[in-house]
């Protein structure tokens, strides 16, 4: 019954000469909220990038070995269509990038790539993702405003409702709360609980209490490898693994 | 301590001097060249309004922009002339033997100047059309000289420099545009691209007489094309495409890479990515550098030279055409040709300087224009990225 939405399967990658992820397996199930959590650099990014293909653009990325199945499907395959998985597997970037544009435009830009919309549906659309992450209330008489008059928090949960507009099946969150202080830190939270009922949320963390508080799976990534891969209270309660204890252990403690 | 604090205190104060000295030296070297150019300008400008603008309504001497060069016809009366030389021939003698005899030499000089004036004033002039409509003066009495492209107009000079840079214009915006896409944006980052890179900027400094010549031989000649439009396009494109395409992919390098992550993390395409992120910011920069540069270029004799300008040619360029397809292949003039003919093929005198300053004049104001205008637009642009900076 529970056919993993997302399968990672024996997943190498190379930049350069450089091996960035080592033999990664894991599975994600739909309406879950999976956190990968690390040190900087240990690979989150990579990744969440690889799930959703992002890593073409970079010339030298290279896959070595294994690949990633999205519903059954090989995305590294010749014949997928790797504009047709972006659509279905969002990602928020780390930093707050909204176009140079303003709240409407922003949102609007994704859907409107692929086919023209009217522009009664366009709005409906607007104001749905908006409202999934609370937004529409704060900004449904600023539409017009430009992206980055925005505040922080503002902008994170405009490139969360940009993703949303696709109407994805995945949301890929790396780092949501990177930049951001414990009050809007609570708040991104807040709305990754309600995003999950509609969404599969992957989210690159490396705030363990975070992870704790609002995933339902985890992994440990270090040095491009993952260490261990669990329920999160099994992960956080009793780790298999003595390297993933030391990571919990030292900076819970 | 005390020594030591002399010592700090005169060095700073050494240090102080020389660096007002430095300061001063930097200044007046800006301000040197500075005044020189204004100079350059202003010469050209006060010189060259004589020919352009006149005391009457319109103000404008509207037949300098219409007419084709003439020949200028003067008829110089002989009598002063004669009297002329005579009173040079004496003034050479009083300065050899006696060049303490001030008073004297200077009442000469001040004769002399008189009757320059005075022969400028009774000299009659024509040009090449009015000559025939009147009637021939004694040869006895006046004395003829002819000057080529000194009396009408620059007109087909100046459409010929026009159609040269309308022409040469897509061209380089469309080849500068989409090379410096390809190599800014989907290149592969390997030596190749390296390679070509350098040459397109090594090919930057080449000598513009070397685009002439390559253009004559591969255009002119081997193509067969001869002295035409096309050839001339084509010559000035390659000379200001190195130009071009390098400082067109400054200025889309310059747009973040998350911009365009960004839109094909939303499931657009590169090319989309490209087109709704990165080109709306770039596009008036590389629109500005294009005509910069092409305003540059077109200010050159060499390259036209051999493959696009003729000294003379009494055709405007939409004038006697059979076929549309002529139009590409008929020689045109040119303005900086022109300029190069009318300053080193004739004296420069009374009777020629007009035309010389006056399509100087011009010329500067037309490229000048233009330049101004990718200027302002360069500016627009960086407004436009501000977001991003």
């Amino acid at each position: 019954m529970n056919v993993p939405i997302i399968s990672v399967n024996d997943f190498s990658l190379n930049y350069g000469q450089e091996r960035r992820l080592h033999n990664i397996n894991f599975d994600v199930i739909g309406h879950q909220v999976v956190a990968l959590i690390g040190p900087t650099g240990s690979g989150k990014s990579s990744l969440l990038r690889s799930i959703c293909r992002m890593n073409d653009i970079h010339y030298d990325a290279k896959i070595t070995s294994g690949t990633i199945y999205y519903k059954n499907q090989d995305i590294y395959k010749k014949e997928f269509n790797p504009l047709e998985l972006r659509r279905n597997v969002g990602f928020v970037f780390q930093k707050n990038n909204p176009f140079p544009k303003n709240v409407y435009e922003n949102v609007a830009y994704g859907p409107s790539l692929k086919k023209s919309h009217a522009t009664e549906e366009l709005d409906e659309i607007v104001k749905e993702s908006l409202n999934a992450v609370d937004l529409w209330e704060e900004l449904k008489d600023s539409l017009n405003l430009s992206a980055y008059q925005l505040t922080k928090n503002q902008q994170k949960r405009l490139c969360i409702a940009r993703a949303i507009a696709l109407k994805p099946e995945v949301l890929l969150l790396d780092e949501p709360c990177a930049t951001m202080d414990t009050i809007n830190t609570g708040k991104i939270e807040e709305l990754i609980n309600q995003l999950k009922k509609n969404y599969t949320i992957i989210i690159a963390t490396h705030n363990m209490q975070q992870a704790a508080r609002i995933s339902d799976q985890a992994g440990y990534l270090n040095e491009g490898r993952l260490i261990e891969f669990n329920r999160t209270d099994a992960l956080f309660m009793n780790p298999v693994n003595p390297e993933t204890e030391a990571y919990i252990s030292g900076r819970l403690g | 301590m005390n020594l030591l604090k002399t010592r700090s205190q005169k060095n700073g104060q050494i240090t102080a001097h020389s660096r007002n000295l430095l300061k001063r030296f930097f200044q007046f070297n800006t301000y040197l060249f500075f005044t020189c150019i204004c100079l350059i300008f202003l010469t050209i400008s006060i010189n060259g309004s004589k020919a352009i603008f006149t005391s009457k309504f319109p103000y404008i001497n509207t037949a300098f922009f219409t007419e084709k060069p003439q020949t200028l016809y003067v008829y110089k009366p002989k009598w002063i002339i004669q009297k002329l030389s005579a009173l040079e021939a004496e003034s050479e003698l009083i300065k050899q033997e006696d060049s303490n005899y001030e008073t004297k030499h200077l009442t000469v000089k001040k004769e002399i100047q008189l009757l320059e004036k005075q022969l400028l004033n009774e000299t009659i002039k024509f040009t090449e059309y009015q000559i025939q409509n009147s009637q021939e003066f004694d040869p006895n009495i006046y004395l003829r000289e002819t000057y080529p492209f000194s009396a009408g107009g620059i007109a087909p000079a100046l459409f010929g420099s026009i159609f040269l840079i309308l022409g040469t214009f897509p061209i380089v915006f469309l080849m500068g545009l989409s090379s410096a896409i390809y190599l800014s944006e989907y290149s592969p980052n390997d030596k190749t691209t390296k390679i070509i890179k350098n040459s397109i900027n090594a090919l930057a400094g080449t000598p513009s007489i070397i685009f002439g010549v390559f253009g004559y031989g591969i255009f002119v000649l081997a193509f067969g094309w001869g002295f035409s439009l096309l050839a001339g396009w084509l010559t000035i494109a390659l000379m200001t495409l190195p130009t071009v395409i390098s400082d067109c992919e400054i200025a889309l390098k310059r747009i973040p890479e998350r911009e365009r992550m960004n839109a094909i993390a939303l499931g657009a395409s590169k090319w989309q990515s490209i087109r709704h992120n990165v080109l709306p910011y770039s596009i008036n920069e590389i629109f500005a550098s294009t005509l910069f540069n092409i305003a540059k270029t077109s200010g050159e004799a060499a390259p036209i030279m051999f493959t696009a300008a003729y000294a003379f040619r009494d055709k405007l360029p939409w004038q006697g055409l059979e076929n549309w397809h002529d139009f590409f292949f008929q020689g045109v003039m040119a303005l900086p040709y022109h300029i190069y003919i009318l300053s080193v093929k004739l004296p420069i005198n009374a009777y020629t300087r007009d035309m010389q300053y006056g399509a100087a004049f011009i010329f500067l104001l037309f490229v000048g224009s233009l330049s101004m205008l990718g200027i302002y637009l360069k500016q627009l642009s960086i407004n436009k990225q501000k977001p991003y900076l």
